[in-house]
């Protein structure tokens, strides 16, 4: 993923309140900003991980019942 | 530290960074994208890629390189007209910074050609460009500024010919056709650039045949005859009035200055993204340009009419 693609998607996530950000001065050179998931954005993790899940079970069911037919 | 050759971009810059009081780290770390860009061709003059080393030294120091500066100026400007806020600007400069020191990559490559990068922000947040002023209110500009034009003329004519300046009623069609004609053949050239070139150029030499017409041939019915020196006057005003209205630039000031949000910046005072003059950001200051080019078209004007007439 590059650079371009990453950071608008992290500052969406920032808009909806899903990840909060912070600069930190560095050793040399400018500072690093740093993203964390807010209790919000854990919250939202979670129910989204669960739906994944859910998704990724009904396919694969789907996908092993389709081959079990195919195969003799 | 390598010391380099005398008279070489890399021994001015490195001179113009002692000179400013850069430490022996601040030196190597900059120096060091000197040598790596003068890496595959040594003798490469690096004015054309840094800009002159005194320059150079002097962005590099207050953390901000030529190469980056270039792009980020562009990006600030491109999420400026797409109607980002001046905080948020502020922020996706110094990610796009703070990620481009770290892995060193070149900034349009790693997030892509300012314009789209910034249409791509906008869209994230939501931002909506400030709209262009409506077609009624550019008409009616339009229509001050012909008609300033006409009667400009018709007033220098008349001090000099010393006889009252007369307003027709085909200067007064004329002064609203014109900008309604402009307005929709330019609405049509916005579709391609080729021919949105062509009819502004076609646009122009239209208006001032039609004027020359209107000024020379169709001179009745005369609706008023004035006093010359108040109609040169009342035209005049007319055009610089709606120069000014219209310059360029003026619909989309910055209101709050773009900072560095991060927090070493507050150090040597905050980075101000947009102290630069030379940026390529709305014009400063009214359109002389412009005014310039309507007092000579109404001297070039005024010149065929008395020719002609």
């Amino acid at each position: 993923m590059t650079s371009g693609t990453l950071y608008p998607i992290l500052l969406r996530l920032e808009e909806d309140g899903l990840v909060a950000s912070t600069w930190h001065e560095g050793d040399a050179g400018p500072g690093r900003k740093f993203f964390r998931a807010t209790d919000h954005g854990h919250q939202e993790l979670r129910r989204r991980s669960d739906r994944w899940s859910a998704f990724a079970t009904t396919t694969g069911t789907l996908i092993s019942r389709v081959l079990e037919k195919e195969s003799p | 530290l390598t010391e380099p050759q005398p008279g070489t971009y890399a021994e001015r810059t490195m001179a113009e960074l002692r000179r400013l009081g850069a430490d022996r780290d601040q030196i190597r770390q900059i120096m060091t994208e000197v040598w790596v860009q003068l890496g595959d061709t040594p003798d490469q003059d690096l004015s054309t890629v840094f800009g002159p080393p005194e320059q150079f030294a002097g962005d590099a120091l207050a953390g901000r390189r030529p190469v980056r500066v270039d792009y980020l100026r562009r990006l600030r400007t491109e999420l400026h007209a797409r109607g980002v806020p001046s905080e948020r600007i502020g922020e996706v400069l110094a990610e796009v910074d703070a990620h481009v020191s770290d892995a060193g990559d070149d900034p349009a490559t790693a997030f892509g050609p300012p314009d789209r990068y910034a249409a791509r922000i906008a869209e994230e947040i939501g931002a909506t460009p400030q709209p262009p002023p409506p077609a009624a209110r550019r008409i009616l500009t339009g229509a001050a500024a012909s008609a300033g034009t006409l009667l400009a003329v018709e007033g220098v004519v008349g001090l000099i010919r010393h006889h009252p300046a007369p307003v027709t009623l085909a200067v007064l069609l004329t002064a609203v056709l014109i900008p309604v004609l402009s307005q929709s053949v330019l609405l049509l050239g916005r579709r391609s650039s080729g021919f949105g070139c062509a009819a502004a150029l076609g646009l122009f030499v239209a208006t001032q045949i039609a004027q020359v017409a209107v000024l020379v041939w169709f001179r009745q019915p005369v609706l008023a005859d004035l006093p010359a020196g108040a109609v040169a006057g009342v035209g005049l005003a007319a055009v610089l009035g709606m120069i000014m209205v219209f310059r360029p630039g003026r619909r989309q000031p910055m209101s709050t200055p773009v900072i560095d949000p991060r927090p070493g910046a507050e150090h040597d005072g905050p980075i101000v993204w947009d102290t630069d003059e030379k940026d390529g950001d709305a014009p400063r200051g009214i359109g002389w340009g412009a005014a310039a080019l309507g007092v000579v078209e109404i001297a070039a004007l005024t010149v065929v009419v008395l020719l002609l007439r």
